[in-house]
């Protein structure tokens, strides 16, 4: 009878051999099939809400019609539970044949060798570059080689309450505005809401408006060849300025800007803790359901310099996966969603700024509401807007969640601001090295 | 074989009850009604939450609306990025169904294994399936979506009912060992002097004493099912096959405009089906259980 | 009649004491040699399931514990270097102190509130299917992301809460914001959430038999000594189990945390649960060797405290299914 055991036992350790020699055998590569002629099915990712799903849904459709021999299995979720599910798909075997990369991660996956690159597409003529702008294109360039293309362009602004900002007879913010000029606001604001309400969330802790300080004085966050582009000093520099609007009130203080991250519903403007708010200029339309449109205006950034510190951005990376068994027919949908007129008409703003100038033009005047507020933003403001940081080295995901961690130990007074701004650039250093 | 006397109080005996219980049963009520105001008030404001527009919704900290509407409830009717809530309910109920049945059917007859057979390697395997509940699920994620991988089930629901089927939610299968536990070995003894074996003594004596077991296996493996969001998501991609859970989260994204009172409406709407199965099933988790027969 | 409690079993595992008659415990051969075969027919589902899907997964995590794996090339075996950063990473240690903090805190007072109301709930009531509905209602809520935002509602500064205390005199100031009090934020919506070992407490004592109150009534026992001398030793094995899944489930928390903080386990860290920052490790900084290296360091700590629970339980665990 106890012999019985063992070949249970062997049973169960031969399985979990072979589960450990698939495990690893996996992740190394599958062989290339030939391109076939004849029907073919991809899966198409994205990230986004319900609107923006329904939306690309309708784009897709357009595509397959177009396409009858091509048929789009398409996916979404929001950002927080794509980026799990992409990875574990890639590490997994399983990776869609297009799918979209956020902004921090695009050279990580170029360097891994997820990508495929699209160059021959361009060159054959699949993917139409012809009316994409050339920043559009630079976006996904890695050493000259286009391994992506972005969907679409959006910029970081301020975004404020008018009402609020009137009613405290604060003047309102806009070119030319510096950093003194938001304190003495901060100063009314505050007064005109018994110290409730800030004038502005406390953007220290967040390194995209960091990277905006920097470009502002010439700097960059990361150069062209994925080396740190700043200083220690320049991090104690911004610090010391957050630390100072926080000091005399203009910012939030440290226990509420802990609790203010990304998300809309933490946001301290659309709950009315602060008046105003460094964000995505194209989250205008989220503001405006949550506030009422008539209480979101966007403004330029305070500056003490002559330069903006706005950029206008990719939002996102479209690539191919470089396990793709019909890469063509994937490039051939990302040329679709980029350069269809009709797609772009039916997708509008929902990405950012389109890509394809052609198309933006075309829907330019039939825009309304949060969408036509950052058009109008970007046409005047145009001018002043600096060339897009280079993209982040491979390594660089986690530095936004350290550096807002960095930030909070100093708003908290648990370490210096020196002692962290020295620790901060080594710790992104050795990140991304 | 024993008797299973069910024991409630007679109507008679509870209508003659005297004056003192009845003050008493009426103190009780206030206390558990008072107590349940405390805690169904976040309830109570979720609930309020959805019928506020969604202007409302972030900066009104009242639970009852200043501006009633049922627009949020409207547009998850809608449909939710293009899936429509009958679909992904459809979905969220054959899942979970499924994960009921797999699990009561598969961890009773592990648990009575562990519970009452011997066998050598019984020691082992009790320790190495509790073990099975201390490693935190994400990193065997990886290697268990390969292994689907490998079978070609991704993006069916094969993922998410297979293994109840398999017992491999060790939770149940320890829930039940003890309760089995609680049954008089005295029971089995008179079953195998009438000549029964393991497999009759199962099927006659063991489950039908399981009831409390049972039910409480199937209120959680269904409110569990319901609810577990991530495994959800790694293995569904056809959004035809998406659960409640899954379009619900799509209502807030960061990275575009997000609709908090559909969200919350759609909430609502996503508990109401647990809540109906367990108003239900609570019921069968009656008074008394066995053994009164062991007198005679 | 008194009901003492028995002479404790070994643990749940070992076989129970059986009168002299019977064969020892060690040689299942003898006698019913048919039962250690059907024990096997009733584990078939449970071993098809623990060799397809549950060994195979836990050895490769193991084995990737000792790599270097960013899940896009295959792993890179490095040793043990992935648990001697954990050693010197602050982050590690302060998850270590948040969790910790955490089950001593949160496990006993969630079995506490759970075992009240179960006993509150137990007497055949009218109502009490209502009741039974309306106490589990939390825990129906789960993990969801509206009840994030309710909690982060309530609990904010001025929120609520906050001025519900203010009235008492307890001034709090923020509470999710504070990185004092922001775990505890948390402790209160795991208690709050209850209705889990409330039902299996309800259903374990649906199963104590009416006479032994009769028995304990009959001899003349209060109310207290009722519940001590007969409910406590008969609720034992329940007891038991919903400790040991509790703090297994405390050391594993994690979707109340991430969902709260944002996944930061913030402010500062303070809520930054051992299996959050696990998650983190695992999918954002694409470190699945150290996340896998966490899991196995999480997994031994649980089993050791799991097992000391187990010992324990020879003292004050009774089976009545088990006595002579």
């Amino acid at each position: 009878m106890p012999r019985r055991t063992r070949p249970g036992v062997i049973a169960l350790a031969g399985i979990a051999a072979l589960t450990l020699v698939g495990a690893t055998a996996c992740s190394s590569g599958s062989t290339e099939d030939a391109e076939e002629s004849g029907p073919v099915t991809i899966s198409f990712t994205w990230w986004g809400n319900d609107e923006r799903a329904a939306l690309t849904e309708q784009a897709i459709d357009l595509f397959e019609e177009a396409n009858p021999d091509i048929t789009v299995k398409s996916s979404f979720s929001t950002i927080d539970a794509y980026i799990p599910k992409l990875a574990t798909q890639i590490a997994g075997g399983g990776a869609p044949d297009l799918f979209l990369i956020p902004m921090e991660s695009v050279r990580e996956y170029s360097s891994k060798n997820a990508l495929t690159p699209l160059t021959d597409y361009i060159d054959d003529g699949t993917i139409r570059t012809e009316d994409i702008t050339e920043e559009a294109l630079k976006v996904g360039t890695i050493d000259d080689t286009v391994m992506g293309l972005t969907l679409g362009l959006a910029n970081n602004a301020m975004v404020y309450n008018p009402t609020v900002w009137a009613a405290a007879g604060a003047e309102a913010p806009g070119a030319g505005f510096t950093w003194d000029d938001l304190k003495a606001a901060g100063e009314k604001i505050r007064a005109a809401s018994d110290g409730k309400t800030a004038a502005l969330s406390d953007p220290g802790g967040q390194i995209a408006y960091f990277e905006m300080y920097l470009l502002q004085n010439g700097k960059h966050l990361f150069t062209e060849d994925g080396e740190v582009g700043f200083t220690e000093k320049d991090l104690a520099d911004w610090w010391t300025l957050a630390g100072e609007l926080r000091e005399d009130g203009t910012t939030t203080d440290a226990e509420t800007t802990s609790t203010i991250d990304q998300s809309m519903q933490n946001s301290g403007l659309a709950r009315g803790i602060s008046a105003a708010e460094f964000s995505a200029a194209s989250l205008t339309g989220a503001y405006s359901d949550t506030l009422g449109a008539e209480n979101i205006a966007i403004a330029p950034f305070p500056t003490d310099t002559d330069e903006s510190g706005m950029t206008l951005n990719g939002t996102n990376v479209a690539a191919v996966s470089s396990k793709s068994k019909h890469p063509e027919a994937a490039a051939k949908l990302l040329d679709f969603i980029i350069n269809d007129e009709e797609a772009g008409k039916i997708l509008g703003l929902s990405r950012g700024i389109p890509t394809n100038s052609a198309t933006y033009e075309a829907i330019s005047p039939t825009l309304e509401g949060g969408n036509k507020t950052v058009s109008d933003f970007v046409s005047e403001y145009q001018d002043t807007f600096q060339p897009p940081a280079p993209l982040a080295p491979a390594g660089a995901s986690t530095i936004p969640a350290d550096f807002t961690l960095a930030y909070e130990q100093i708003i908290f007074g648990q370490t210096e601001l020196k002692d962290a701004a020295k620790a901060t650039v080594a710790s992104i250093t050795s990140a991304i090295s | 074989m024993a008797t299973i006397i069910e024991r409630r109080p007679p109507r008679a005996a509870q209508r003659a009850k005297t004056g003192r219980s009845r003050v008493a049963s009426i103190v009780w009520h206030v206390f558990c009604l008072a107590l349940l105001a405390l805690l169904l008030y976040p309830v109570a404001w979720l609930l309020g939450s959805s019928f506020k527009p969604g202007t409302e919704i972030l900066t009104n900290m009242n639970v009852l609306p200043d501006a009633f509407t049922f627009d949020n409830y409207a547009t998850v009717f809608e449909g939710v990025g293009g899936l429509s809530f009958w679909t992904m309910l459809g979905n969220s109920l054959l899942i979970s169904t499924l994960a009921v049945v797999g699990n009561v059917f598969s961890c009773t007859l592990a648990a009575y294994a562990f519970a009452r057979l011997r066998f050598r390697m019984r020691a082992p395997f009790f320790a190495f399936m509790l073990v099975t509940i201390m490693l935190p699920m994400h990193v065997v994620l990886i290697p268990q979506f390969i292994i689907f991988q490998q079978l070609g089930m991704i993006g069916t629901f094969l993922p998410l009912v297979l293994p109840k089927f398999l017992a491999t939610e060790a939770f149940f299968v320890f829930l039940i060992v003890q309760f089995i536990k609680g049954i008089p070995r005295e029971l089995d003894e008179a079953a195998t002097i009438d000549g029964a074996g393991p497999y009759r003594t199962f099927g006659y004596v063991i489950f039908p004493l399981l009831t409390p077991a049972l039910i409480t296996t199937t209120i959680f493996s269904f409110i569990w099912s319901w609810d577990d969001f991530f495994s959800q998501l790694i293995y569904l991609n056809n959004p035809d096959t998406y659960t409640l859970q899954l379009g619900l989260r799509l209502f807030v994204d960061q990275t575009s405009a997000s609709s908090f009172g559909p969200m919350f409406a759609m909430s609502v709407l996503a508990i109401l089906p647990v809540v109906i199965f367990f108003a239900v099933f609570q019921r069968y988790l009656v008074d008394g259980v066995a053994t009164s027969g062991l007198k005679g | 009649m008194t009901v003492a409690v028995d002479r404790p079993t070994d643990s749940a595992l070992t076989a129970p004491a059986q009168p002299p008659a019977k064969a020892p415990r060690r040689r299942p051969r003898t006698g019913r040699t048919g039962k250690n075969g059907a024990a096997y027919v009733f584990l078939t589902p449970w071993l098809i399931g623990a060799a397809l899907l549950t060994v195979g997964p836990m050895i490769a995590s193991l084995y990737l514990s000792f790599t270097d794996y960013d899940l896009f090339s295959a792993p890179e075996f490095i040793g043990i270097a992935n648990y001697q950063r954990m050693v010197e990473d602050p982050r590690f240690w302060s998850a270590v102190g948040v969790t910790l903090n955490y089950v001593l805190v949160a496990a006993p007072l969630k079995l506490l509130a759970a075992l009240a109301i179960a006993l509150l709930l137990n007497k055949a009531r009218r109502g009490q299917g209502f009741y039974r509905s309306a106490f589990y209602a939390p825990s129906l809520l789960g993990a969801s992301v509206a009840v994030a935002l309710v909690w982060r509602t309530l609990f904010a500064n001025d929120g609520v809460v906050d001025n519900g205390l203010s009235t008492v005199g307890i001034d709090g100031g923020g509470w999710i914001s504070n990185p004092k009090l922001s775990l505890y934020v948390l402790v209160i919506l795991a208690i709050w959430q209850f209705g889990a070992p409330m039902v299996i407490f309800l259903a374990g004592l649906k199963q104590i038999p009416q006479d032994l109150y009769d028995a304990s009534a009959v001899d003349g026992a209060g109310k207290l000594r009722t519940f001590w001398s007969v409910t406590v030793p008969m609720l034992s094995p329940v007891i038991f189990f919903n400790l040991v899944l509790e703090v297994i489930n405390a050391f594993q928390a994690f979707t109340a945390s991430y969902i709260i903080s944002g996944g930061r386990g913030g402010p500062i860290d303070s809520t930054l649960f051992f299996t959050l920052y696990l998650y983190d490790r695992a999918f954002t900084a694409f470190d699945m060797g150290y996340a896998s290296a966490m899991a196995w360091v999480l997994l031994v700590a649980i089993g050791i405290v799991t097992a000391l629970i187990f010992r324990s339980s020879r003292a004050w665990v009774f089976y009545s299914g088990e006595e002579k």
